[in-house]
């Protein structure tokens, strides 16, 4: 007599199954800590996208610049016979100049604080070289300024440069605190 | 009001509520997405475990599906219920897990296909915690890797062998065998290890 256990036996057992178990460990706090990584690197993701054009407007600044300080010798010589108060700069002009380079180095240094000073070493090798790309551009226009003080183009240029590098500074942010994220695996 | 009147009062707030919580969780609220985690994460756990048959594992991925859900909950549209969407989530993510954990050598030979039909000795598995298992589980657990996974899809989840095939990426027939031999595997290891569960079915051959 061989004992067998039918299909009706079996499916009543598998029904009876309970239908829940509990783990052992906590399972929640590996669970937060990465879904927590996940919505930041989302952001992080996000702003990275952001970055990118930033970065070609730095280039492309650059470049302008390049050219505009080929031609300067030859813009200031055309300019000349019409603006005739180039021989004497109004003083408000250079004030205007100095104002404005006041008003954004503290700008930026109050962005970099409020960052907490970060390490700019922090950032990848391509982004440092943006930001350098930029501030030789702003230097080159306050040079080009120091020269032709009276001219708008090259105080509106001044102006861009100098929002464009703040603009950087603050899309670089998060890259110059991932040196400290620790993303956690669960 | 009488019981069964408030049973279906429970259920009916249960299930406002956690569409409540849904709503919620898909806004990115993290505390709503903690109360669907404590609604929900024992029957995962339960799946996991009984698809891996490994307490280690089955953690592991019970946690990788929450967070899969977490980043996937937006395409829950409702057109089922949420328990439902949710194991099959849990299904795939433990699909997943088991194939990116298989062996080159599982990869290129079919080694357990190979095996005979008897419960292989290797196929046994380290069941620390028996104790608060069911009997029926602990044979389960027992099973080859792919008669188990049809086995536990097909007769524990509910899942159909055309959408078993699909998941598993094999033929209908193959699917529908794997059950029998399954079955056929459960029911030698149930007989082999007798007074352990009642079969009040038991047959005279």
């Amino acid at each position: 007599m061989n004992k067998q256990i039918s299909d009706q036996a079996l499916a009543t057992h598998i029904d009876r199954l309970p239908k829940e178990m509990k783990p052992e460990r906590d399972l929640w706090s590996g669970i937060e800590r990465a879904i927590q990584n996940k919505s930041q690197e989302g952001s992080l993701e996000h702003k990275k996208t952001n970055v990118v054009p930033m970065a070609w407007a730095a280039s492309i600044i650059a470049a302008v610049l390049v050219a505009w300080i080929s031609f300067a010798p030859t813009t200031s010589k055309l300019s000349m016979p019409l603006t005739a108060a180039n021989d004497n700069p109004k003083p408000s002009s250079a004030l205007l100049v100095t104002s404005m380079q006041e008003s954004f180095q503290q700008q930026k240094q109050a962005m970099l604080v409020s960052y907490g000073t970060p390490d700019m070493t922090n950032l990848p090798t391509k982004m440092q070289e943006q930001l350098i790309e930029l501030a030789q551009a702003r230097k080159a226009i306050e040079k080009a300024l120091a020269n032709d003080v009276n001219n708008a183009d090259l105080l509106n240029l001044l102006r861009f440069t100098q929002q464009q590098e703040l603009n950087l500074l603050q899309k670089l942010y998060p890259y110059m605190n991932s040196k400290n994220a620790k993303w956690q695996t669960i | 009001m009488n019981n069964s009147q408030v049973i279906d009062a429970k259920k009916l707030f249960a299930t406002s509520q956690e569409q409540e919580w849904i709503a919620q969780a898909k806004q990115g609220s993290q505390s709503a997405f903690h109360q669907l985690y404590e609604m929900h994460h024992r029957q995962v756990y339960a799946l996991c475990w009984r698809m891996l048959a490994d307490k280690d594992s089955a953690e592991d991925v019970c946690q990788e599906v929450f967070v899969v859900l977490w980043q996937k909950i937006n395409n829950f549209r409702g057109e089922s219920k949420f328990s439902t969407w949710l194991h099959s989530v849990a299904s795939n993510v433990v699909l997943t897990h088991l194939r990116k954990h298989k062996s080159w050598l599982q990869r290129v030979f079919s080694i357990e296909d190979q095996t005979s039909h008897s419960l292989p000795e290797e196929a046994a598995v380290e069941l620390d915690d028996s104790s608060e298992l069911e009997e029926l589980d602990k044979h389960i657990a027992k099973l080859p890797e792919r008669a188990r996974l049809v086995f536990v899809l097909f007769a524990v989840e509910g899942y159909r062998h055309e959408e078993i095939a699909k998941m598993l990426k094999m033929a209908v027939g193959s699917s529908k065998s794997q059950y029998h031999r399954a079955k056929a595997l459960l029911k030698e290891s149930l007989m082999a290890s007798p007074g352990e569960i009642a079969f009040a079915g038991v047959n005279d051959e």
